[in-house]
């Protein structure tokens, strides 16, 4: 009886099994149709099913498809093919009917996205749509190594010095905001002047890549009025490797260690510079009394998990210091300066459904003493940021679609003490000084949203709305729009439009600055570009107009006012063949063509007026030719010139005792006068001894400025003024040698 | 009762696993459909029915069925498709449709020995790209032969891909051809000695094997032992394109 119940059971359930599995008997639905390419070409043997089922197609030789479903309801089709966009179309299924559906897919390369529509947007890194690799920027004769020296080479940047500073399309040096993963670097620059600095503070072997926007960039960034630098650095390591840096200016060390295999990592570096060596084999030791010296020390903790994606932890520290004789105006003296820059952040990067989203949480100390003359600063920087980035892939129906929404909280606080000139042109000891110390702090959110829309198969707008909040300059809303439009498989046109504001500095919204009525700057971008890719070659070429309003200016000793305009215009044209170590000859030619004026201070004894002239920046012309061969097998020689029109200086033309017999200085029509043109060649041999397994040495040598130039770098005064003679470089012509392990 | 236990068991497991069965049999369909088209378009050297296969495993893919074993023929149809088509950009494209479809193996089933030993020969692929891209996916690959042989030392597709790679490396970085052969004539002695229980699992690779094998002679100046492997990758595969129409009249022209 047990048997017989037992079998009853089993048959019983195997008819139920077999019956819940069955489906009503009904004619089936019929999909046919065509998948195209973009140029309307048939796609032979696409897949073509109904979205995350297995039921579907290939397309034949004449891209044609046809199958039958049981399906009776709204279904996704979707297209796909290796090299394509992916495309979808949402349909309705009735049981007898046939529906006919045309697929056209885009090759994946004009899947567009920020960096596609962003116009002007220069990118290094090991993404094969990268316009340099980080290894060939820094590699660049000149460069020093140094990943902002390597940016300089691209158009649309100006280098009026020996300095890394990025000078935007005819911007100041400050309207170049820098990330690094994520999280504002408020001080990018190390040994800092009012050029920038001379060097990049990130570690140039830390960086994984960049992206480097000159204009037209996408509602994601705010706070920059020309220009985005955003520095990516490495992952988690993959396997244990230690890399051993000795040169003439220092030395460094980098271990990378995986601590739980595929999952966690653990990366440290140490460097420490020093130029005394490297001043002494020059012979040009003369000026300092401290060589620049330095050393920083990183240490990232990397975590990559299954579900909460990756966990990033990292802290950097970086102490620098060096003094040189140097004048300014008529005062000649020593210049002091010593700096400790701290970044400490966690980024989080993890994807949830459709959405991919990046946060990122950081703390930044700047501490830094200068001095010179009667001028003595102790300023403070320290800054707490939270950002978080959420990127959606886009609705099913819009394939190429892709939303976009962050925002940004800051709280920034600002100390400073010290003594100042009463005459900012005074600086000799015994003039008049007034001391002061005060802390500020100002606090800033802002938030953006902003879509890729594909018009066609071949055009894609972006349109976008930040809005940011200051908690001492008000609020502003910026709306950006770009448009980019496949020509061809190679040759991409790119518009883009967009209005950005910066807040000012918290140092000229102190007390010390004058009236705290401060608000945003503003400027506008509107830029049209052309870029075809094929091969071995990159051609770019782009024109822009960029006009200036509520531009920050000092309208006292120490005082500002929202009272500038201005604009820049120009082009910028950049030809690349090949890649280092790629082809056996790379190189690239960048041109850039500027005009750019905005409204200055002019100092007319002790009286302050404002006046319109050429911007301090207004390279009229600059030229960069970068040439890297394989002269022997692993051996690369390489070659970096530079020729640039003079830099515009506000000449001194009179002066006006000052009831303590020191002399007023009066200018001329401000940027009336221009220094001489800017010329250097640097020079770069390597060799690449590969050995052992994936290690290797690379040796290298470079002689910078060859040709000896005495490059100036402003003007010098006699103390009563009545001369004018031309600073020069503390960069003559120099030899620089070193060797970098990989084991 | 034990037995009626056992009985009410045995249902309700069937009653299961009809449902379930139903639900694998298109994808088992598909796969077995596409791995015959792999392997007929592979041995004609055909792109368009390596295509065609290729579109077979990546509907199988969109199931909830079978998605580490979909994922990795897409990948491998992929693989093969990066020699068989004559665009380099194409070319690349397959690359990073393989790497992209391993990875999606690797995530349904971590540490797989299969997945990881093809994902090697694509990373190998790609570090002939150039001197960046040896660096870059040179380590890479050996990384992933490292996971492979860690969860299958004796799998002859692992050998294979150890094989492969050992010959390709350039010496300064590893490689050894005297190494590769060692591991190719080991992979052709496992090859010779496994029989598939399953045959939706990865059966591919004997000829590979031979013909490798007969590469690395050729270039070790050892024609006789080329042409040997050679035969012997025809016998195992009759008609395999690769070896019948460019690596023995290869082979002849050289000698």
């Amino acid at each position: 009886m047990r048997y017989l119940l037992s079998l009853v059971l089993l048959v019983a359930c195997i008819v139920w099994g077999s019956t819940a599995s069955a489906q009503p008997v009904s004619p089936p639905a019929v999909v046919t149709g065509r998948v195209v390419d973009a140029d309307g070409q048939a796609l032979p043997y696409a897949s073509v099913r109904i979205d995350g089922t297995v039921a579907g197609a290939a397309t034949d030789s004449t891209g044609r498809f046809r199958f039958t479903t049981r399906r009776s309801e709204r279904v996704t089709l979707r297209a796909s093919m290796v090299g394509y966009a992916d495309d979808t179309q949402s349909v309705m299924l009735a049981p007898g009917d046939t529906t006919s559906v045309r697929f056209q897919l885009s090759p994946r390369d004009i899947e567009l996205n920020e960096a596609l529509v962003t116009e002007a947007h220069f990118t290094t890194g090991t993404d094969a749509q990268a316009s340099l690799s980080t290894l060939e920027a820094v590699t660049t004769p000149g460069a020093s190594g140094d990943v902002l020296r390597g940016l300089q080479a691209f158009p649309g940047v100006a280098a009026p010095g020996d300095g890394a500073g990025l000078f935007v399309r005819g911007g100041d040096v400050s309207e170049t905001q820098t990330l690094l993963d994520g999280a504002p670097l408020a001080h990018p620059y190390r040994y800092e002047s009012p050029s920038g600095g001379s060097f990049s503070t990130v570690p140039t072997f830390l960086v994984d890549g960049t992206q480097f926007a000159t204009g037209g960039f996408s509602a994601k960034y705010g706070n920059a009025l020309s220009g985005v630098l955003s520095i990516e650095t490495l992952d988690r390591p993959q396997a244990a490797q230690q890399r051993i840096n000795v040169g003439l200016a220092g030395v460094g060390l980098r271990i990378d260690q995986p601590i739980v295999y595929d999952a966690l990592g653990l990366r440290v570096s140490g460097n420490r510079s020093f130029t005394g060596l490297l001043f002494r084999v020059n012979g040009q030791n003369d000026d300092f009394d401290t060589v620049p010296q330095g050393w920083d020390g990183t240490a990232s903790l990397t975590w990559d998990h299954d579900r909460l994606g990756q966990l990033k932890a990292q802290s950097f520290v970086r102490k620098s210091r060096l003094g040189v004789q140097t004048q300014e105006g008529a005062f000649v003296g020593r210049y002091r300066t010593e700096a400790t820059n701290q970044l400490h952040s966690l980024h989080w990067e993890t994807s949830a459904s459709d959405w991919t989203v990046e946060s990122s949480l950081s703390w930044s100390r700047f501490a830094s003493e200068r001095s010179f003359g009667v001028l003595d600063l102790c300023p403070i920087d320290r800054a707490t940021t939270l950002r978080v980035d959420a990127t959606h892939r886009g609705l099913p129906q819009f394939e190429r679609g892709r939303w976009r929404a962050g925002a940004i909280v800051q709280r920034r606080t600002y100390e400073i003490r010290g003594t100042v000139p009463v005459q900012p042109d005074v600086l000799t000891p015994g003039a008049p000084t007034n001391t002061f110390r005060e802390a500020l702090t100002v606090r800033r959110a802002g938030g953006y949203l902003d879509a890729d829309v594909p018009i066609g198969p071949r055009l894609t707008a972006t349109v976008g709305l930040r809005a940011d909040h200051h908690s001492d300059a008000g609020t502003v809303a910026d709306p950006r729009a770009a448009l980019a439009m496949q020509l061809g498989g190679s040759t991409t046109l790119r518009a883009a439009w967009g209005r950005y504001h910066q807040f000012p500095e918290p140092s000229t919204l102190g007390e010390h600055s004058g009236p705290n009525a401060l608000g945003a700057e503003q400027a506008q971008h509107l830029v049209l570009g052309l870029q075809h890719d094929r091969g071995p070659w990159l051609a770019r070429i782009a024109g822009y107009w960029k006009p200036y309003r509520d531009l920050v200016v000092r309208t006292g000793s120490a005082t500002f006012a929202n009272e500038g305009t201005g604009h820049a215009r120009g082009a910028d044209a950049f030809l690349r063949y090949g890649a280092f170590l790629e082809t056996p000859i790379s190189g690239w030619i960048s041109y850039s063509l500027l005009d750019a004026e905005r409204t200055q201070p002019r100092d007319v004894g002790s009286v302050v007026q404002l006046d319109d002239g050429p911007a301090p920046f207004d390279l009229t012309h600059q030229l960069s030719v970068v040439g890297k061969a394989e002269v022997l097998p692993r051996v690369y020689l390489g070659g970096t010139y530079r020729v640039t029109s003079g830099r515009p200086f506000t000449p001194v033309v009179d002066t006006e005792p000052t009831a303590s017999d020191a002399l007023l200085p009066i200018d001329g029509p401000v940027g009336s006068m221009r220094l001489p043109p800017y010329q250097r060649l640097d020079m770069q041999v390597s060799y690449f001894w590969p050995f052992g397994n994936q290690q290797h040495a690379i040796v290298y040598a470079a002689i910078n400025n060859l040709l000896d130039r005495a490059n100036a770098t402003g003007v010098n005064y006699t103390a009563d003024y009545s001369n004018r003679s031309l600073r020069t470089t503390n960069f003559r012509r120099s030899f620089y040698i070193g060797v970098r392990v990989q084991l | 009762m034990s037995r009626l236990m056992h009985s009410l068991l045995l249902a309700l497991l069937l009653a299961l696993w009809i449902p379930l069965a139903a639900a694998a049999q298109p994808v088992d369909s598909l796969l077995t459909q596409g791995i015959s088209q792999l392997t007929d378009g592979v041995t004609r050297g055909h792109a368009p029915t390596v295509q065609q296969a290729r579109a077979l495993f990546e509907r199988a893919s969109s199931s909830d069925a079978r998605p580490a074993l979909s994922h990795y023929y897409t990948a491998l149809a992929s693989y093969r498709l990066i020699d068989l088509v004559d665009d380099e950009d194409r070319s690349d494209a397959y690359m990073d449709d393989a790497q992209t479809h391993l990875e999606a193996a690797l995530d349904h089933r971590s540490g797989w020995a299969e997945a990881n030993a093809l994902l090697a020969l694509v990373y190998g692929r790609k570090a002939a790209g150039g001197m960046i891209s040896g660096m870059r996916y040179g380590s890479k690959s050996n990384n992933a032969i490292e996971r492979a042989r860690e969860a299958a030392p004796n799998n002859p597709r692992v050998l294979l891909a150890q094989g492969i790679s050992l010959y390709n490396t350039p010496s300064m970085w590893g490689g050894d051809t005297d190494e590769a052969i060692a591991r190719l004539q080991e992979a052709t002695n496992r090859f010779a000695n496994t029989s598939p229980t399953d045959p939706l699992q990865p059966n591919w690779g004997h000829a590979d094997a031979y013909a490798w094998l007969g590469i690395a002679h050729a270039n070790d100046n050892r024609p006789r032992e080329a042409r040997a492997a050679f035969e012997n990758a025809l016998d195992v595969r009759p008609g395999y394109g690769w070896v019948q129409h460019v690596l023995m009249p290869e082979l002849a022209a050289a000698e």
